[in-house]
């Protein structure tokens, strides 16, 4: 007699993926300072700052999942915290860049101070993954003395599962 | 016996975005030279012109103009000269004025109109508006003109400060 071993499902997890970079471009600085901002739509505002080139900014893009470890297709609501941590100021060069104003299209929200926790909410989920897609725009404040330099300023992201229903 | 499903337990994640930029040098430009016509003179009665092109050796004089400067002297035309410093092999361009003007040395003397500008530069020797870095973010060039001389302009060198700007293409 065979006896059927009860199949076991795989533990659920978390992930967090940045997809995009947050991209300012290529740019040369007026004075000594200047400013550019990419909105969570890509659009691009600046003072301060010359251009060099076109076609390279663009929003940071994550995506949140939720693997519920099985194929069961019974509907889950997720309600996830996020949290971005302040991300650095960066030197490089003669060059000083200050990353701020994160803005984000999660609905119900605009802006994402640091440390402040969001609540993103993902609803009936049918699927094996559970996922959502965020972009996140911010503004780059620049200082030069004189030199030019390539920054890469990192943007620390928590999430947390607080509730499968 | 069946299996119960596992219960969903939530999560936590953590990872890092990255924001970039590259920040490229700032453009500037120096005016070594201005744009010299040398030391000419009209025909009594006459008018003229002196082109003097930013890539040729000697001038050219039409109408009643002619130079007037000795062999041995140090009076010759010559185009004005620009240094340009930034970011290492872009291009850039140069945007001239429409129109200039010359002074001569000696006081009194009338300003002239320059006109028909044009640049060009050491790294991009075939193009009359743009330049190019080289690997040590340098470039220079050249600029030239038409002189306008009416007649009884007094002899004398003449000279003129061209204001230019550049941008990074």
């Amino acid at each position: 007699m065979l006896l059927a071993l009860p199949a076991r499902a795989a533990t659920p997890e978390t992930t967090i993926t940045p997809q995009t970079e947050l991209r300012f471009g290529s740019f040369a600085i007026s004075s000594s300072s200047g400013w550019i901002r990419v909105s969570p739509q890509g659009a691009v505002t600046q003072s301060g700052i010359v251009k060099v080139s076109s076609g390279d900014t663009g929003a940071a893009r994550f995506t949140i999942a939720y693997d519920r470890g099985n194929n069961g297709q019974n509907r889950l609501d997720l309600t996830i915290l996020l949290v971005i941590s302040a991300p650095p100021v960066v030197q490089s060069g003669g060059v000083t860049g200050r990353l701020t104003s994160l803005q984000t299209d999660l609905p119900g929200l605009t802006q994402l101070l640091p440390g402040q926790v969001a609540t993103v909410q993902i609803t009936n989920c049918r699927t094996r993954v559970c996922s959502r897609t965020f972009h996140v725009g911010g503004r780059l404040d620049v200082t030069s003395n004189g030199g030019g330099a390539v920054l890469a300023i990192p943007i620390p992201v928590d999430v947390t599962v607080i509730s499968v229903r | 016996m069946l299996a119960s499903p596992a219960s969903a337990q939530p999560g936590s994640s953590t990872a890092q975005g990255t924001a970039t930029a590259s920040v490229v040098e700032p453009l500037t430009v120096l005016a070594q030279s201005p744009l010299d016509f040398g030391t000419i003179a009209v025909a009594a009665g006459g008018e003229g012109t002196v082109i003097v092109g930013p890539a040729s050796v000697a001038a050219q004089y039409s109408g009643a103009a002619r130079s007037a400067c000795a062999a041995t002297g140090h009076c010759f035309p010559s185009p004005a000269r620009f240094l340009v410093r930034g970011e290492a092999l872009r291009s850039y361009r140069i945007e001239l004025p429409a129109f200039a003007s010359a002074r001569g040395d000696r006081p009194g003397s009338p300003s002239l109109a320059i006109t028909d500008l044009i640049s060009v530069s050491a790294g991009s020797p075939a193009s009359t508006d743009s330049g190019a870095l080289d690997s040590e973010g340098r470039d220079q060039f050249l600029v030239g003109g038409t002189l306008s001389i009416p007649a009884g302009t007094p002899p004398d060198r003449y000279t003129a400060e061209i204001a230019v700007t550049v941008t990074y293409n």
